[in-house]
């Protein structure tokens, strides 16, 4: 017996053994840059990470960092290459069968608004729902407030996208289909797989209104650079003035406005290039690092139209028309600073000088829009609550050089708004709100000017009908 | 599991011992081919019935040590058929061998093992180096196209290095992995893409030299497959690497040179003819073409008299330049093979180059008679200048759009930025786009007799790559013009390791009963890892690294990794030389299952094989028109677990909002998430007629994937958009038939090759739900049809009265409102069948090798025709064919009348699929063997020189560039779409090679 052989035999033997043994812990591998759903909520710090997710999500190009706030723009314009507001010259498909009234129900980005809007809300509810882990009570209700004035937001976007325009003042009966209202967060599987079916115009708008009230009171009155009760009021004005409730809009307003912390800034420019100014009563937040895009998405790439030296800067896809810009009084500081001749990627076309860096905040309430929704209602009302019309309007136009108009009419402050907040997409809903015509001609309630549901999703969901005039 | 181990290793302590047997008398003896006397070394000479054994030394002569007690000696040598000797009294024991038929005696290598091809039950595919070598490849898989049945190859495209689509038999799964498992040597290799630049995919296969392989073989069927459990169900390729062989050293260098330019292109309006039709479009839009054009381009290019190519503005002239040495040889105790080979390339899309450089060492050395150790080691290092992928604008192939009248170059000479597309010929000027890769691959073992018979192995092998990409953006380009100039690195490495144990029996009882058994246990896992970073504002192009970028705007991390465990048995019975059984089983253990519920961690995965050898019957022994007929049936069961590691998790990941982090959902799982299973049977016929004159197969086979791992579509209202769970089932049949013929065999030989394959699949079941198009593609997934078949709105050519495109709406007439049109079956990606028609010639020194590919009855979509053939709708140039536009009423034509931004006939419709069969001349290599008497003069063993051509030409109906196209950047849903896909290039060399 050659003991040598044998020993070396039964140690290669122990060691495979050995090796076998342990291989049953091998395939335990967890991953190293997720967690899981079990422990990724535990408490108020997770919470509180949980909501930055939402704002980082609506960051993203198909929501405010870009889609939400260019999207409207291209969509009331006449066509394209416009001849009369601003445009698209771009050869992304996608923008131009918006821009052309051209849509398809599988455009890209009328996908990605959808998809992402409501990922955002069920990032929501699930807030809402793990509340229970925050301890001081004050911190929870703040965290509830915020949760809800995000889910109304996105869902109060989808429905003036997606669905009819409000009509019939604040009584009106609405029941044209708006959109699947999500209110509970998604877990399992069989909550991923149901089928919400759309809900009507009215019932949305019931909803969102609800969400923003209860927000905007449990909301802190500052919340660092996320948005605070002010913005959840703001964005209520917002909603009632799409409503026609005039009223309701005017002390939403108010109630923003009559605290005094917002104030516009002295020149039309220091909103744009500086952060978070006095002026913003909520901003998106970017940096370099993260931004909604600098090569085919993000605000600043398509709007840009400029060189410096050998580098051209941005895409000049988003292109303002010659005849857009002599709409504005010659003296219109707005039109001087905030519309130049490009000299990038398509040189001397007017480009909007708005957006101009990849890493800028994003503006998406100022204080000026609640100065001339309190003006306009106001006016609509015969009332002067807060202060007047006339003092309200000569908010914006003094710093941008204009005379002050002492006797306004509402239509002059609806022209206003034009001048003030071109470029980031506003307009588009004033037109629906007051029953008028793009700038194509296209009646507030034609086919054409409401989003088809998404074919994806309709594909997904069988309970969705579709908008008229798309393929049912 | 583990007890099976235990009980294995209790065995081996038992069986050390018993081995240790006495030997004791000297045989002697010569080995010789009976043809012409020649001395044969190499040949393996054992005893019967023990485990003693020895091979010849170059002279043929050989000397073993055996016991008293032995009667017979086995004497066996791959080509040549097995002899037993008795043992006489003289201690002399010479051995006359017999060439035998080639095709049944050839091995065959089925993953742990071998089998001589006459006993395989199984349905195994292989190609050998002379069947490619000196032919020069985009990817060593380029060898078996149209040489092999049952495995369908597309090459996707002319970029250099470009990944192959391999599928065996059909497609066999929805959303998890569809390639195969590729083995080289024993070990699984990274095979997909590793990269994350913004670029055509990286492709790791692209770093194998071809030169180093010695056969490939593809085990298609599952009971075959089985073996490899969990990762079989795609079928596995199995590479072979060349070996040393007892007998004088032989050296064999090879030298090419070569030139290629693109197989096709396809072609696109002038100057004067886009001027035309577009004046056309502007009129028939009430718009004025002059105001359009260049307010949308913002030049003013329409008054000027430019007429650019710019469709062959992205091509050029490539070349081919390869240098290979390799030497082998060895004696009874060590055996080595050594390689080295530089290759450089320049593609025939400008910027695209790769160069390769590396070798191999292969050595097996005998420590005593009863232990052998081995290393197989190689090391490459692939350089590429790399091609964007098709939907970049940086795509040199998208410079068709562009307009004719558009200039090249600006006034300073530079090329022209101010195009309405990116001219990304700029990106030459100021642009990086490198990837480097290193791979080490390679396994070390040892091999113990422990008995007569049974032998243990251990082997442990890695495959290690690094990826480096390197890209650059300068100030004038698209990408870093915004940014003043950009920058990205980033670093990938990836390791792969497997350790097998395994233990294999062979014994012959009583002359009639033949065993063979496998027993292993085997561990392995992958680790990957990346880091990246991106920079901006560079102070000029001459600045181009990371370190002067003034802003770093990126950097982020990814590590990911699994394990496999695999128990494996494999019995193989063979009875009377004509009744074969097997048996095999892998219980297989993988990290990615089991997270809620560890019952769905291991899968277990059988295959059972029979074979009956009808010619070994007294009824056909004396046949003369058959002389081989073997009938065998393979019922098997594998797995599919090619899902992301960390599927089976609902996970939550971090997100970045300007400073601040958050977080957010990433999946959402479903708890008994487990293996995808496929289900195979295979019945195939090997026959050989007419004295081996016609040998060949025939397979039929139906396989079936259950519990299929698919991404169910739900409504993204719930917060997400797909929900990963096993549902529903998927059928793939087919029948594959493979034939060679020896049409003469005197001093002018010829022989012929054809393979064919025809396949159906069809999606069984997916509870109801569908995997729809999207917003340019047609190919969908839905219960009924075939996976990924074209699905959409009908065009029906231009409204004859007033040039509106028309479409079919769904009771069938035709409707100039695409709203109202229906969307239909369009037609199906998958050909009818497909294989290869090759033809040998030689004569004298001469020989001639002709091998043909096929593809018929399948259709290509290409998407880009919705930019590039839409009758002017927009300023993209237009394919000539668009100049048979509606004019006038009566007009017959599939072009609607041009009109601006109208979107006349520009929504997504089969108006761009076509007919995607062909037939392409795939490899010629014509070459010539200098006469011995010459060669020896100058102290060489053989010269032999040669023209070698890839894609010589191809017949086909398609007008896009090629219609062998699938481009990479869309989901592996969409089959055949060409998007802006470069063509293959046409390749030819002259070549020189050596033996010493």
């Amino acid at each position: 017996m050659n003991v040598k052989k044998y020993i070396t035999s039964i140690a290669a033997a122990a060691m495979i053994i050995g090796f076998a043994g342990s291989c049953g812990k091998q395939l335990d591998i967890k991953p190293r840059q997720n967690i899981d759903q079990d422990s990724a909520i535990r408490n108020a710090a997770d919470v509180d990470l949980m909501i930055t997710g939402i704002y980082s999500i609506m960051g993203g190009p198909g929501l405010y960092g870009t889609d939400l706030e260019m999207l409207p723009e291209l969509y009331v314009t006449d066509k394209n290459n416009s001849a009369a507001y601003c445009g698209w010259l771009g050869t992304f498909n996608d923008q131009r069968q918006i821009a052309n009234k051209t849509i398809v129900p599988a455009n890209g980005n009328i996908t990605r608004i959808w998809v992402q809007a409501y990922r955002a809300i069920n990032s929501a509810n699930i807030v809402l729902e793990s509340l229970d882990v925050v301890s001081d009570a004050n911190q929870k209700n703040a965290f509830r407030g915020e949760a809800l004035f995000l889910r109304g937001l996105l869902h109060f976007e989808l429905v003036r996208l997606y669905g009819k325009q409000w009509s019939g003042g604040p009584a009106g009966a609405n029941p044209q289909d708006g959109v699947p209202l999500e209110l509970k967060a998604v877990k399992s599987e069989d909550a991923a797989r149901q089928k919400l079916a759309r809900k009507s115009v009215s019932e949305v708008y019931a909803q969102v209104i609800k969400d923003l009230t209860d927000a905007a009171a449990a909301m802190p009155e500052s919340n660092g650079l996320r948005a605070n009760r002010y913005a959840a009021l703001a964005i209520l004005a917002r909603v009632y003035l799409q409503q026609g409730d005039y009223a309701k809009a005017r002390d939403a307003a108010n109630s923003v406005l009559s605290i005094n912390r917002y104030s516009p800034n002295p020149d039309v420019l220091t909103v744009f290039r500086s952060r978070n100014t006095l002026e913003s009563i909520w901003e998106l937040q970017q940096n370099d690092q993260n931004n909604a895009g600098n090569a085919n998405d993000g605000l600043a790439t398509f709007y840009d139209n400029i060189s410096n030296g050998d580098a051209i800067k941005g895409r000049a896809d988003f292109m303002v028309a010659d005849a857009f810009k002599a709409t504005f009084d010659a003296a219109d500081l707005r039109a001087q600073e905030l519309i130049y001749t490009g000299t990038g990627s398509r040189p001397g076309t007017l480009a909007c000088g708005k957006y101009t860096e990849f890493g800028q905040n994003i503006p998406l309430i100022r204080i000026t829009e609640m100065y001339l929704v309190r003006a306009e209602c106001n006016l609509r009302l015969g009332t002067s609550i807060g202060d007047t019309p006339a003092n309200d309007l000569d908010q914006s136009r003094h710093r941008a050089g204009l005379p002050r108009i002492n006797t306004p009419t509402a239509n002059d402050v609806v022209k206003e708004r034009v001048f003030e907040f071109f470029g980031e997409g506003l307009v588009l809903h004033d037109v629906k709100r007051l029953f008028g015509k793009t700038y194509g001609g296209l009646s507030w309630d034609d086919n054409k000017m409401i989003f088809p549901v998404p074919d994806r999703e309709r594909k997904a969901n069988s309970a969705l009908s579709q908008n008229p005039g798309y393929p049912q | 599991m583990r007890r099976i181990y235990h009980v294995l290793f209790l065995g081996l302590l038992f069986i050390f011992p018993l081995s240790l047997l006495a030997q004791n008398k000297m045989l002697t003896g010569k080995v010789t081919d009976v043809r012409d006397n020649t001395p044969l070394p190499g040949v393996t000479v054992k005893v019967k019935g023990a485990n003693l054994g020895t091979v010849t030394k170059a002279d043929g002569t050989y000397q073993l040590s055996v016991p008293a007690g032995a009667g017979t000696l086995i004497f066996s040598f791959i080509g040549y058929r097995e002899l037993e000797v008795p043992i006489g009294a003289s201690g002399t024991v010479d051995a006359v061998l017999t060439a035998g038929n080639k095709e049944l005696s050839e091995v065959v290598v089925i993953g742990y093992g071998t089998q001589v091809r006459k006993d395989v039950t199984g349905s195994v595919a292989k190609v050998s180096a002379k069947d490619f070598e000196n032919q020069p490849m985009p990817t060593f898989e380029t060898a078996l196209q149209g040489r092999t049945t049952g495995i369908y190859m597309n090459s996707g495209s002319g970029k250099l290095g470009q990944a192959p689509y391999v599928r065996i038999r059909g497609i066999s799964s929805v959303n998890a992995g569809q390639s195969p498992l590729y083995v080289v040597d024993g070990v699984p290799i990274v095979s997909g893409s590793l990269g994350s630049a913004d670029a055509e995919p990286d492709n790791p296969l692209a770093t194998i030299d071809p030169n180093e392989i010695e056969s490939i073989d593809v085990l298609k069927d599952a009971s075959t497959a089985a073996i490899y459990g969990a990762r079989g169900a795609n079928g596995v390729i199995l590479v072979t690497t060349k070996r040393g062989k007892i007998g004088k050293t032989r050296i064999s260098l090879n030298a090419s040179y070569g030139t290629s330019k693109a197989a096709h292109l396809q072609k696109f309006l002038n100057a004067a003819q886009y001027r035309e039709l577009f004046t056309e479009a502007a009129t028939n839009a009430g718009a004025n073409i002059k105001d359009e054009f260049n307010g949308n381009t913002g030049t003013t290019d329409w008054d000027k008299n430019y007429d650019t190519k710019w469709s062959e503005a992205g091509f050029q002239q490539g070349f081919y330049n390869e240098y290979s040495l390799g030497i082998s040889g060895g004696d009874n105790k060590t055996r080595f093979y050594l390689s080295g080979v530089y290759n450089k390339q320049k593609g025939i899309i400008v910027g695209n180059d790769q160069q390769r450089i590396g070798g191999r060492v292969n050595l097996e050395h005998s420590i005593t008679d009863r232990i052998r150790t081995g290393v197989n080691l190689n090391l490459m290092r692939t350089f590429t200048n790399r091609v964007p992928n098709d939907n970049a604008f940086d795509n040199p192939v998208q410079l068709n759009a562009l307009p004719p009248l558009q200039p090249l170059y600006d006034a300073q000479g530079r090329y022209n930025a101010a195009t309405i597309y990116y001219n990304n010929l700029i990106n030459l000027e100021s642009g990086v786009n490198t990837g480097l890769n290193y791979t080490g691959l390679g396994n070390v073992y040892f091999a113990f007799d422990l008995l007569p018979g049974l032998t243990f192995k251990t082997d442990y092998g890695f495959n290690f790559v690094s990826f480096e990409e390197e890209q650059f953006s300068g100030l004038r380009t698209q990408t870093g013009g915004s940014v003043h100039g950009s920058g990205y690195n980033n670093s990938v490495k990836s390791m792969n390791q497997i350790f097998s144990n395994t233990f294999t029996y062979t014994k012959k009882f009583a002359e009639k009963h033949d065993i063979t058994a496998l027993l292993g246990m085997i561990y392995d896992d992958n680790k990957l890892r990346n880091n990246d970073v991106t920079g901006q504002n560079f102070p000029n192009d001459k600045f181009q690294k990371i370190a002067n970028a003034a802003k770093i705007t990126g950097g982020t991390s990814f590590e990911t990794a699994n394990a496999n465990v695999s128990y494996i048995v494999r019995a193989n019975y063979k009875f009377m030389d004509k009744y074969l059984l097997q048996a095999n089983m892998n219980v297989n253990g993988s990290s990615r299952f089991g997270t809620f519920n560890k019952k769905y961690k291991y899968g277990v995965f059988p295959g059972v094989q029979a074979g009956w050898i009808l010619s070994e019957e007294n009824f056909l022994k004396n046949s003369e028109a058959i002389n081989f007929l073997k009938l065998r049936v393979g019922y098997g069961l594998t797995g599919n677990d090619r899902i992301g590691n960390f599927d089976s998790r609902s996970l939550y990941g971090s997100v970045s909002y300007a400073e601040a982090v958050g977080l957010v959902p990433v999946r959402l799982a479903v708890p008994d998430l487990r293996w995808e299973k496929l289900r195979e049977i295979n019945v195939g016929l090997d026959f050989g007629f007419l004295k081996d004159r016609i040998n060949g197969s025939v397979d039929v086979f139906s396989r079936k994937t259950l519990d299929m791992l698919l991404d169910v579509q739900v409504p993204a209202s719930n917060g997400y958009t797909t929900i990963r769970k096993n549902l529903g089932s998927m059928q793939n049949k087919g029948v594959e038939v493979g034939i060679n013929s020896k049409n003469f065999v005197g001093e002018f030989k010829w022989n012929t090759n054809l393979t064919l394959t025809f396949y159906k699949n069809k999606v069984l079941d997916m509870q109801g739900t569908s995997i729809n198009p999207g917003t340019r593609t047609l190919g969908r997934i839905a219960e009924g049809e075939p996976y990924g078949y074209f699905y959409g709105v009908k065009f029906a050519g231009a409204d004859p009265q007033n040039g509106d495109a028309l479409y079919y709406d769904a009771s069938g007439k035709t409707t100039n409102k695409y709203s109202q049109a229906a969307e239909q079956k369009l037609g199906s990606p998958h050909p009818d069948y497909y294989g290869g028609f090759g033809n040998t010639f030689s004569y004298k020194g001469f020989s001639l090798d002709v091998q043909t590919q096929f593809v018929v009855g399948n259709k290509v979509f290409n998407q880009a025709g919705m930019f590039q053939s839409v009758n002017a709708d927009y300023f993209d140039n237009q394919t000539i064919d668009q100049l048979n536009r509606w004019r006038k009423a009566g007009d017959i034509t599939r072009v609607p009348q041009a009109r601006l931004y109208d979107g006349n006939g520009t929504a997504k419709s089969d108006r761009w699929m076509q007919d995607g069969s062909f037939l392409r001349f795939k490899s010629v290599n014509l070459s010539y063997n200098l006469p011995r008497k010459w060669t020896r003069d100058m102290r060489m063993e053989s010269l032999r020189v040669y023209v070698a051509a890839s894609n010589l030409f191809t017949i086909t109906n398609y007008t896009g560039y090629d219609p062998e196209v699938n481009t990479s950047y869309l989901s592996s849903q969409q089959l055949g779409h060409d998007f802006y896909t470069p063509p293959q290039a046409r390749t030819i060399t002259f070549g020189l090679n050596v033996n010493f």
